[in-house]
């Protein structure tokens, strides 16, 4: 029967995405709303009646508003759900489509199952899932445009191109990490004829370039366009709202957080695969401290690297097309962030994770089909790796004041220290 | 097939932004064009100047400022961002604003309730000197030749002196605060340049600044000198 469940990725999948949901669900409404998360209800509302940017994380696209806000409209007010809804069918979903991403790259089931899984006990995932924030939107309106993208690439349908310039389109409008594989996806798509075998007849370079233009530039643009007509809507022209994207880049590029973030937080992306990395958000609500503390899954993330390069030596070797569009979009999301002068928190890492644990899950998965490792040994390192989201799962979840053992952890992220 | 979709495609996205941009500048409220009488105010304090945008309707204008201070001090209401118990309440923010609004900040403030959408502040000439290097040393602004183009927040602002400052062909708010009267400051001189560079003024207000203490009878004198310059001419 274990046999039968395992063979069919629907059922393992559909199975882990609700127990995504699940981790991300319990407990929610114990977990009290943050400053942040009350200028971002306040902000939904204002947004959508006036237009009006709200004070939190202004300068990102306001996709965000326009989620909480139809959320606060299907829960009947900003209650735990009406706030929250959005991060978490996003942040669960996405789980889901990462795995059939993997395996319809793949085409391994357990290469599929796992970054699925990876993804679905991620604490920083989840703790990200469970506030009113653009991350886990922006991350699944990526795994879908790259789903949409790879399928319409490998299947030659100019629908798929249109779907997922659009997906990319609504991801950028949720935060500008989308930019990164909208580029590679549509570099992919270009290029697809000269690098795959049966697509020679397509090797027409100006009726690619049309179809290029307006799949990935002209449906997205429509996309990011239209969360800003509240905005709009206030009287500036097309050509403010292009003056003010760049103005938003150079906002970015010159952005500094609170002094709590910059001095005591780990703000180096290039931290991130190395060692654990926490993200920390604290609240003071009706006369009590409540503290997150959100790593990553360490033993997921610190295979990311080694991954990496298992799958470029396979990549020389095979030259799979696959391969190099994962790892051109894993390289492409992270190495920006590396980069960058500015500060760099882990909270942002939730669209390249996407891509890092999809190189793990794909050179596990090699590796046991090779006898490299046993499954003994993988079971043993998810053990670790369950054990680990575990412990970490009530520190992710705004309670680590709570318990006496995460006292020390709780220590080295005081704001008062 | 997939040329004509693409080319339908394409055009749509052309349809689009022109039908989004025409119903963004459609959607400016400032008072009609009114040749023979335009429409003047005088008030006595800065933040009077709110209430005479309010009572106007004003929507997404783009206001000429003249005055010595931007008048444009960040305020953010606290009661947006402070966690409160489930379900979170939230109201209209334009009224949170409001109750901040004084003399510093009542252009921003005019921002976020949606009637100003982009200004131009016109400094004196001293005035615009001395801040220069303020300007030139934060990443808002950028300083081109004897302007500043800039943002707060969400808003694009210009600043200049009247001597630089550009003809701006779309209808405008104007104010001028007597603090833009410093000594150097020639009235009947700065009505003729106003007029020429602002051909659509749509309402003009005229603030004595009382609530300014940097501002003294002098400067308030050449206010009136201009004033009757202007109705003059």
């Amino acid at each position: 029967m274990i046999k039968n469940i395992y063979g069919n990725r629907h059922i393992v999948l559909w199975g882990i995405f609700l127990l995504a949901l699940l981790v991300r669900c319990y407990g929610l409404s114990e977990q009290p709303p943050t400053d942040d998360e009350v200028g971002a209800a306040s902000a939904a509302t204002n947004y959508m009646s006036h237009g009006l940017f709200g004070q939190v994380m202004w300068y990102h696209p306001p996709l965000r508003n326009i989620v909480v806000f139809i959320s606060g409209k299907i829960f009947g007010g900003y209650s735990a759900w009406g706030l929250r809804s959005g991060s978490i069918i996003f942040g669960s979903l996405a789980v889901l489509l990462l795995g059939y991403l993997v395996y319809g790259l793949f085409g391994k089931r357990l290469a599929a199952y796992l970054a699925a899984f990876f993804l679905c006990i991620d604490p920083l995932h989840i703790s990200l899932s469970r506030e009113a924030f653009q991350e886990t939107t922006t991350s699944f309106f990526i795994v879908a445009g790259v789903l949409a993208a790879y399928h319409g690439i490998r299947k030659d349908n100019v629908f798929l191109a249109y779907l997922s310039g659009a997906l990319f389109g609504i991801a950028s409008a949720s935060k500008w990490n989308g930019l990164f594989p909208w580029a590679v996806s549509a570099a992919a798509y270009y290029a697809a004829p000269w690098l795959l075998n049966g697509m020679e007849g397509r090797r027409k370079p100006f009726f690619r370039s049309l179809t290029v233009l307006s799949a990935y530039a002209a449906v997205p643009l429509i996309c990011y366009i239209a969360v800003y007509v509240p905005w709009l809507l206030r009287g500036y022209s097309m050509e403010e709202f292009v003056k003010f994207q760049l103005w938003l880049v150079k906002h970015q590029y010159f952005y500094k957080g609170t002094p709590y973030t910059e001095d005591i937080l780990s703000h180096s992306a290039y931290q991130w695969f190395l060692w654990p990395v926490a993200w920390v958000d604290f609240v003071f609500h009706q006369g009590k401290a409540y503290l997150n503390i959100a790593f990553g899954n360490y033993p997921v993330w610190v295979l990311t690297l080694p991954a990496l390069y298992f799958a470029i030596r396979e990549w020389f070797k095979s030259r799979s097309f696959e391969l190099g569009y994962v790892i051109l979009m894993f390289s492409a999301s992270y190495l920006p962030l590396v980069f960058t002068t500015r500060a760099i928190w882990v909270f942002i890492a939730t669209p390249v994770i996407l891509f890092a644990f999809t190189l793990s899950a794909y050179a596990i998965s090699a590796l046991l089909d090779n006898k490299k490792i046993s499954l003994k040994f993988l079971a043993i390192y998810l053990f670790l790796a369950v054990v680990f989201s575990a412990v970490m799962y009530p520190m992710a979840t705004f309670g680590a004041l709570e318990y006496s053992w995460m006292k020390p952890i709780a220590e080295i992220y005081s704001p008062h220290k | 097939m997939r040329v004509a979709v693409n080319i339908i495609i394409l055009l749509f996205f052309g349809v689009c932004v022109f039908l989004l941009n025409d119903a963004s500048v459609s959607a400016r409220r400032l008072p009609d064009a009114k040749p023979s009488s335009l429409s003047i105010v005088h008030v006595n304090s800065q933040k009077d100047i709110y209430q005479v945008y309010k009572s106007a309707g004003l929507s997404g204008a783009k206001v000429v400022h003249l005055n010595r201070f931007l008048n444009l001090v960040d305020y953010f209401p606290k009661e947006e961002s402070v966690s409160a118990p489930f379900p979170v309440r939230v109201g209209d923010s334009r009224s949170l604003y409001e109750k901040g609004l004084d003399a510093h900040n009542w252009l921003f403030v005019a921002n976020r309730t949606g009637m100003v959408r982009s200004v131009v502040v016109v400094l004196p000439q001293e005035v615009f000197e001395q801040r220069l290097p303020e300007f030139e040393s934060y990443f808002a602004y950028t300083v081109s030749g004897r302007t500043v183009k800039g943002y707060s927040y969400d808003m694009p602002m210009f600043v200049a002196a009247l001597d630089s400052l550009p003809v701006i062909n779309e209808p405008v708010v104007v104010n001028i605060d007597a603090g833009f009267f410093s000594e150097g400051v020639d009235p009947a001189g700065a009505v003729k340049q106003l007029k020429m560079k602002c051909p659509d003024i749509r309402l003009i207000v005229f603030s004595s600044s009382f609530d300014e203490p940097e501002v003294g009878d002098a400067m308030r004198e050449r206010l009136s000198l201009f004033s009757r310059v202007w109705a003059e001419q």
